[in-house]
């Protein structure tokens, strides 16, 4: 998920470096007030200890040729559930990301800014708050800590597909299948490492792992956050297949009156469909016109799992949003 | 990765008129390499740019006595994630074409556009001549060295000193890895090895990750007690001496530069002429 140099255009390359900037110079800040600044050192130390776990590969669950592809984890989940913010994964992600960059040529330099956003600020925060809202509502370190690793890989190869459409080096629709595919995979390893390291630190130093004071947590919330997310999810999947094909009541009632449809039947005449599309431009003058990115929520190419998908991504984006907004309001009070 | 760590560091600690060069120097003319590489569009007037980027690149690794070797070696090593997405783009068309011609039909559907082929060619470029920038700047500068460079160039010191203790701990870690690996295999633990249960693999190295973050962690403390005991506070950054360039750093900046603004510029002009 290293994104190389020249896969971007310059100007969104530093549209990514500046975001990038804006959350290290946070985490930066974060150190300083939780840690103390003369605990950075230890932060130090344990970034250089990521770079290590991260050289770990191991086979993939499944594979065409047995034992052939190989992960590796990429730590943002553990170091954000054991340090107890998902700064610190921003912190040291972006530590042993400059390093992969500027000494192993790993991950390009201009899209250090895109790469540090995607494993370092997603993979911390949502393996944070994965890991947060599912410990609190089933109270299954275990498996909230597998989710979390599992969602902090995958997210981050979906948005990272995402980018590299914007900048149109690679197809949306393809690009979110392979990545997709390949780092749900994958994230098994993430997921199962992240537990089992986990259980592993909470039994040997149980004093290192950040915990939540009980006035902080609140269970109903993660409830609805876990529950809504779960939902929508269940809806993304099986909306498509029950979507109803033909147009909305605004569309019907438009083509209706420019004759393009009877309002008592569902076929409609494209030609005079178009033209009323023409019509209305010359009529208000209004000719603006914009691609969507998914037009009618799919991706060009496939059939229903592509309409599957579309939902799905834009539940999570909307879910993003939504969170850091509500976080941002709340903060504000 | 780590592994290459020690090999990395082995060719920087050579002797050239490449390696003698100043940090800073060599960060900043190779950043400006890449930045204008990045910064040409996506057109063919790329291919002129990256053959005579990569001449320039030649000369100074030939400059630089290292064996074309440990230049393949390391390509070879950051090349899978971008390859894979430069291999499958002569499959697709792209926006920055108006026209794509078909080459070759394939099964399912499946056309190769000479457009895209053309464009996978100028990403390839642009990707080697980017990463060969850095594995240049790496092969033939220290990592301290580069620290020292990037402070003296204006790093604010709590990253200075963030980095350092990183530098300076991964060699460390580098080691504790080898004699985890080493262990593992005495015990015959193979996390590739298909006969053993997956569960058990994924919690082997599940434990082996949290093995090291401990370990980490408790060389982490310990650091920080001995650093506390030596005066170490709130105030205390890396000592960095000043060190003014020599003639031969300036003539080399100058000219890496002017070449980096120069070469992209001249063939920028020259392409949209001839179009």
């Amino acid at each position: 998920m290293h994104i190389p140099d020249g896969f971007f255009p310059i100007s969104q390359a530093i549209v990514y470096w500046i975001i990038a900037l804006v959350f290290i110079a946070l985490s930066l800040r974060w150190a300083k007030r939780e840690m103390s600044e003369e605990k950075v050192p230890l932060v130090a130390v344990l970034a250089a200890g990521i770079f290590a776990i991260q050289t770990l590969n191991m086979a993939l669950p499944i594979s065409v040729i047995p034992g052939g592809v190989s992960g590796h984890v990429v730590g943002a989940a553990l170091a954000a559930i054991v340090l107890g913010s998902p700064f610190a994964a921003v912190f040291i992600l972006t530590l042993v990301l400059v390093l992969q960059g500027i000494f192993f040529g790993d991950g390009g330099i201009t899209a250090m800014g895109a790469n540090i956003i995607n494993m370092g600020v997603l993979g911390g925060f949502l393996g944070f708050y994965t890991y947060r809202s599912v410990n609190t509502v089933f109270r299954n370190r275990f498996c909230a800590a597998f989710i979390a690793g599992w969602i902090s890989l995958f997210i981050p190869s979906i948005v990272c597909a995402v980018e590299l459409a914007v900048a149109g080096t690679l197809p949306l629709a393809f690009g979110l299948v392979t990545m997709g595919v390949y780092h749900a995979v994958i994230g098994i390893i993430e997921g199962g490492v992240t537990a089992f390291a986990l259980s592993l630190i909470i039994h040997a130093r149980p004093d290192i792992v950040g915990s939540e004071s009980p006035a902080r947590t609140n269970k109903t919330k993660d409830m609805v956050i876990v529950a809504g997310i779960a939902i929508a999810l269940a809806i993304a999947i099986f909306a498509p297949y029950y979507a109803s094909i033909y147009p909305d009541g605004l569309d019907s009632t438009f083509l209706s009156a420019y004759g393009a449809k009877d309002t008592t039947t569902v076929h409609i005449n494209e030609s005079k469909a178009v033209l009323a599309e023409s019509a209305v431009a010359e009529k208000t003058g209004n000719t603006f016109s914009w691609d969507a990115p998914l037009p009618d929520y799919t991706l060009p190419g496939l059939e229903k799992p592509g309409e599957v998908l579309a939902i799905i991504f834009g539940v999570l984006v909307l879910f993003i949003l939504g969170f850091g907004i509500s976080r941002f309001i709340t903060r504000q009070h | 990765m780590i592994e290459e760590l020690f090999y990395i560091e082995k060719t920087a600690y050579k002797d050239s008129i490449i390696h003698r060069l100043d940090a800073r120097v060599k960060i900043v003319s190779m950043l400006a390499l890449i930045i204008a590489m990045v910064a040409l569009p996506y057109t063919p007037a790329v291919f002129a740019v990256g053959l005579v980027f990569f001449a320039f690149f030649a000369i100074l690794w030939a400059l630089s006595m290292l064996p074309p070797l440990v230049y393949a070696k390391r390509l070879l090593m950051v090349l899978p994630f971008g390859l894979f997405i430069i291999l499958f783009q002569i499959f697709f068309t792209n926006r920055y074409y108006g026209v794509f011609h078909v080459i070759a039909n394939l099964p399912f559907g499946i056309h190769i556009y000479a457009e895209s082929i053309e464009f996978a060619a100028i990403l390839l470029l642009k990707f080697v001549i980017c990463v060969s920038a850095i594995i240049l700047l790496s092969s033939t500068t220290k990592l301290h060295d580069m620290l020292e460079g990037a402070g003296r160039m204006g790093l604010p010191p709590e990253f200075a000193l963030t980095f350092g203790m990183m530098i300076r701990y991964l060699f460390v870690f580098g080691y504790m890895y080898r004699k985890i690996n080493e262990s593992l295999a005495t015990r015959c633990f193979d996390p590739f090895n298909s006969a053993l249960p997956y569960r058990y693999r994924i919690k082997q190295l599940g434990y082996t990750v949290g093995t090291i973050f401990i370990r980490s962690y408790q060389q982490g403390e310990r650091v920080y007690t001995s650093m506390l005991c030596r005066g170490y506070g709130r105030d205390s950054h890396i000592f960095i001496v000043k060190k003014p360039l020599r003639a031969i750093d300036w003539t080399f900046l100058v000219i890496c530069c002017a070449f980096s603004i120069t070469v992209p510029i001249t063939i920028w002009l020259t392409t949209v002429r001839l179009y």
